[in-house]
């Protein structure tokens, strides 16, 4: 159309704009940064102080004298890793079954799995300790991790996704060569949706990591704490200290960044392979 | 201009008519087969159709056996509780619908609490869900340097977990001693009063909501876009469109899937937004109290179990009204 | 297909760590309070702040046998944890910790808990203050929920300089004798903020509580019945909360900003437990040998403290019973508070103690600050409260901030709150 239209669109205004939306997306994680590494007190001047102070170690120690932090780092590696897996391999597989093949009461079965999104978590709680309880998994790893390991989300967000990265003619060509579904799933499917698994993979494992509401019902005693219910912990009732708080959180958010890039590897791979061709 | 036909996609209404591939004709090539042209279904041999039916059944049974554990149980007795008085270590009484009856003629402060979560989606969700398919697509150009750099930045939000989101966002919100309000004052602005007024607990925290979201939804948006052939934005440019149009008519159509499911998930989540006002602080005339925040205080501060269970169970249809609504006018907005 | 490869790897070490995880909770799980050959493990739910550890550790070593386990939470979460523990059967510790706030529901649930009179708590009884001893029996006198832990005697902390600026007395005698009612305070506070242009206190809500504290019926009368409309003491609270509105900051206690209002100086007062001293060391540690302390008007008021009970699912009750009332002795206590830098005691028979009395912070420059706290605790009134209290109080508190912020008139603040906190008991 015109020309001009396209030049008066310049890659500086694109750049400008990203780098404005990075920098206010990193503002609040730099700024745990700048209390982590000061002291409570030095944050509550007026204006706060905004480069980032020296006790950032003597906070860090202090943290790992207060919790046992890397026992609760090795228990939410496990847990995050193992829902992720599960949540990985289940959805895809049902989200697969959803968008590519037919039965009877699938689009109605598809509708209950989204309006089971909607039901309220907090008063589950209860009723979900009840059963937990029951099946005598109090204080153990696993009353975490098997709620998780597949949900509507993951199912919903696999779906959609399968529907549009996969056409039909894939479907069908390997039919004809006499693929089972599985194996249609296995080899066609999840080569072709790498990208949208990247995607639930990261956002499966930061979920699980952050997640407390559920966790610190089940999880009392310290050698099955997460990282998050002992940072919790950090919480005296009585008076709040900042830095040490934030110390940990920050330390605690470094594990996460570690999978970010490592997942990032699959999104630049969907990227330059293109996801079917 | 070119035209392009949307991608077979997910909606509620047409699930089974969508089988039909639309006018994607991109050559392809998998497993040394070439396959090229449009397929249909119809010529299916039976035995395909109960072989589907079987591995179709299978493959979503793990959640299903999942949800009857863990989710059945807890809906069925929230409903048997929101028939009765509980305050949870006592006994149980039964009161019929007055619970009900309750919600709808004498709580004003629960239909508050609607407002204020509508409000607060509202003014969160539409410019969260525009700037993250805006910062999906340009993250998408090809030129662009730094992409990973980028990625991450705008994925630090999610990693920056919700109790330091609070102390930060509490910080520049302050009222009296905010940073927001120290700027402000620097330019002879005068100051929000951001946490005594219905304006400014809304804003601020629909603006805690935005920056934890939008990075997130932009990743969602990435993701759908790695499946947008190339070819078809070559073709577009041949043709001259701009890259506004090139988004508006081709992005925009080929994401609809995807677009769709962060419609229904914002909603959900916005309907059930709990941790930030949680953390921001409801304000003394409750104008940052939200629908879920409501309900746990009546189950866990005043203990009245019976009567949130009830809110539980109209939060529930509500939410299967609003998304039902959501994703009628997304539908709307895409046909036409 | 090397993604195929790599996701059956990933299966198989996802089965490996189901296995894994299952064996680890295997062995940790069921611990809650196992017996075996004579040993007892009793498990205590607590929240970070008791300074119970060295104690607990002490306690083992001269129990053989005997291990202790204190599971520490965040404070509102231990409460959920036990709330949620006790309503569906099981998973309660030995012993938890139950705030003030939460103590009436389950004393109202108390057969969910030991009797501990059944236990031989009667003998104790002289050895706490006897106010808060009272909080923790049922109205018939019969039945003991828990052993008192600390309590939260309150005095007023003051900065001198300020004081000092406005023309006031800065000696803690004289300025308690200056300021012994809650009007006199509210002068002061108008002295204070015409000269200075800092204000009195953080917010009309901390004056409101500490009035209320004054006296025995708040909200309920004896019969339970809500008479936060006609309680002389409430109504008080009320119109003097809302008589310092112009001497107030209108700040969240504990918030950021309440701190950022302390280390500006902008804060005359703060009522203070001997808890909160910590906040404002934290808050504002610049402003340390600024302040002093005296009395508050009027008394002394209660803020916070808890008990240590016995859930009935716990198994060891006998052998938890012989730990809480040896670890909350009048003796240990005081070690608490004096080499734990924990809580303040709630046993009277130790006040008296040079490490009572002769406690002192540079912070606050007060060198009897100990004998303050002390004197204070036993002046307290017990107020009766009803199970909803805490919710109702809530209420009142919303209404004098909508009222600071501009957004309700005193009259239409105080019909909403009546007709709010009728309409959630009626719910009750």
């Amino acid at each position: 159309m015109n020309e001009v239209g396209q030049k008066a669109f310049p890659k500086i205004s694109l750049y400008a704009f990203l780098t404005v939306s990075a920098l206010l997306s990193i503002f609040p994680f730099y700024w745990m940064f700048v209390v982590a590494s000061n002291t409570t007190s030095a944050i509550n001047k007026f204006p706060p102080s905004i480069l980032p102070g020296p006790n950032f170690i003597a906070n860090s120690l202090a943290v790992f004298e207060e919790i046992e932090f890397f026992r609760a780092l090795f228990n939410s590696i496990l847990i995050s890793t193992v829902v992720t897996l599960s949540v990985l391999f289940f959805c895809s597989l049902a989200g697969f079954a959803f968008s590519k093949l037919t039965f009877k009461f699938r689009d109605g079965l598809f509708i209950f799995l989204i309006a089971t999104m909607m039901i309220p978590p907090q008063l589950s709680l209860i009723p979900n300790y009840m059963i937990v309880s029951q099946l005598g998994w109090v204080d153990t790893l696993q009353a975490v991790i098997v709620p998780a390991a597949v949900n509507a989300f993951g199912v919903f967000w696999m779906r959609q996704y399968i529907s549009g990265a996969v056409p039909y003619e894939l479907i069908e060509a390997a039919r004809m060569d006499g693929c089972s579904n599985f194996r249609i799933y296995w080899n066609i499917v999840l080569p072709a949706v790498k990208p949208g698994l990247a995607t639930l993979g990261i956002f499966t494992f930061m979920g699980t990591w952050n997640d407390f509401l559920w966790p610190l019902v089940v999880l009392k005693d310290s050698s099955v704490h997460t990282i998050q219910i002992a940072l919790r912990t950090l919480n005296d009732v009585y008076s709040t200290d900042y830095s040490l708080i934030l110390a940990g959180t920050f330390l605690a958010t470094l594990p996460i960044l570690v999978v970010f890039l490592l997942f990032n590897k699959q999104f630049i791979a969907g990227l330059t392979e293109g996801a079917v061709k | 201009m070119i035209l392009v036909q949307p991608l077979p996609s997910f909606s509620l209404a047409h699930l089974k008519t969508n089988k039909q591939s639309g006018g994607r004709n991109v050559e392809l090539k998998k497993e040394g087969v070439e396959v090229s042209g449009k397929f249909t279904k119809s010529k299916k041999k039976y035995s395909t159709a109960q072989s589907e039916r079987r591995s179709g059944y299978l493959f979503i049974s793990p959640f299903f056996i999942l949800f009857g554990i863990f989710g059945v149980f807890p809906l069925i007795f929230t409903a048997y509780l929101s028939f009765h008085k509980w305050d949870i270590l006592g006994t149980k009484e039964f009161i019929g619908f007055k619970n009900y009856v309750n919600i709808f003629t004498n709580d004003p402060l629960f239909w508050k609490t609607v407002g204020n979560t509508f409000s607060i989606w509202i003014i969160s969700t539409i410019p969260q869900l525009i700037a993250a398919l805006l910062i999906a697509y340009f993250l998408n150009e090809k030129f662009l340097k730094g992409k990973s750099l980028f990625r991450l930045a705008i994925f630090m939000p999610n990693v920056t977990s919700v109790v330091a989101v609070a102390l930060v966002f509490s910080a520049m919100f302050g009222s009296q001693y905010g940073l927001i309000n120290y700027v402000l004052s620097v330019f002879g602005i005068e100051g929000i009063n951001w946490r005594g007024s219905y304006f400014g607990t809304h804003v601020a925290i629909a603006t805690m909501v935005m920056w934890r979201w939008v990075g997130y939804n932009a990743i969602i948006y990435l993701a759908g876009l790695q499946s947008i052939p190339r070819e078809l934005y070559e073709a577009a440019t041949i043709d001259g469109a701009g890259k506004l149009q090139q988004l508006w008519y081709i992005t925009v159509p080929m994401l609809r899937p995807i677009i769709i499911f962060t419609v229904i998930q914002s909603t959900i989540g916005g309907m059930q937004l709990f941790a930030e006002p949680m953390l921001f602080g409801e304000g003394g005339q409750y104008q940052g109290l939200t629908m879920t925040l409501y309900l746990y205080q009546e189950a866990f501060t005043r203990f009245s179990f019976g009567y949130a269970s009830a809110i539980a169970w109209v939060l529930f249809l509500l939410i299967i009204i609003v998304s039902l609504i959501n994703l009628l006018i997304t539908k709307k907005i895409q046909t036409s | 297909m090397t993604f195929g490869k790599k996701a059956t790897g990933a299966m198989a070490s996802l089965f490996l760590l189901f296995g894994l995880s299952a064996c680890d909770g295997g062995e940790s799980g069921g611990g809650s309070s196992g017996e075996s050959g004579g040993d007892v493990k009793l498990t205590m739910w607590a929240w970070p702040g008791f300074g119970l550890g060295d104690l607990a550790a002490e306690y083992e070593e001269n129990n053989p046998g005997v291990t202790i386990e204190i599971q520490e939470a965040d404070y509102a979460d231990v409460h959920q944890n036990l709330i949620t523990a006790l309503s569906s059967g099981s998973g309660a510790p030995d012993i938890s910790a139950v705030d003030e706030g939460y103590l009436e529901r389950m004393k109202k649930n108390s057969d969910q808990f030991h009797n501990l009179y059944d236990l031989g708590a009667k003998d104790l009884e002289g050895d706490y203050l006897d106010w808060k001893w009272q909080q923790a029996n049922n109205a018939a006198g019969d039945f003991l929920l828990g052993i008192p832990t600390d309590v939260g005697p309150m005095v007023m902390a003051y900065r001198e300089d300020i004081f000092e600026k406005a023309g006031l007395p800065t000696d803690p005698t004289e300025v308690a004798a200056q300021i012994d009612t809650w009007e006199k305070y509210i002068e002061a506070g108008k002295k204070v903020k015409e000269t200075t242009g800092a204000n009195m206190i953080g917010r009309t809500t901390d004056l409101y509580q500490a009035v209320l504290e004054q006296a025995q019926i708040q909200y309920f009368d004896e019969e339970e019945n809500f008479v936060a409309e006609e309680s002389e003491q409430n109504v008080r609270a009320w119109e003097l909360a809302t008589s310092a509105q112009d001497i107030s900051s209108n700040l969240e206690r504990d918030s950021a900003e309440w701190g950022s209002a302390l280390a500006a100086g902008d804060i005359a007062t703060v009522l203070l437990p001997p808890w909160m001293m910590q906040n404002i060391k934290n808050a504002a540690p610049d402003t340390a040998g600024k302040w002093n302390v005296t009395f508050i008007p009027e008394g002394s008021g209660n803020f916070g403290g808890s008990f240590l009970t016995l859930p009935k699912q716990g198994k060891n009750q006998e052998e938890a019973y012989d730990f809480i009332t040896w670890v909350m002795s009048p003796d240990q206590q005081l070690r608490i508070w004096s080499e734990a830098n924990g809580p303040f005691p709630s046993t009277p028979g130790v006040y008296e103690d040079p490490s009572i009395q002769e406690y002192n912070d540079d912070f606050f420059n007060n060198p009897e600050l100990g004998s303050y706290y002390a004197e204070a605790a036993q002046k307290i009134v017990a107020g009766h409260k009803g199970v909803m209290h805490d919710p109702v109080s809530q209420l009142f508190q919303d209404a004098l901030i909508s009222i600071e912020d501009g957004n309700a008139t005193e009259k239409e603040a105080w019909d909403n709150v009546l007709t709010e906190a009728k309409r959630q008991l009626d719910r009750q």
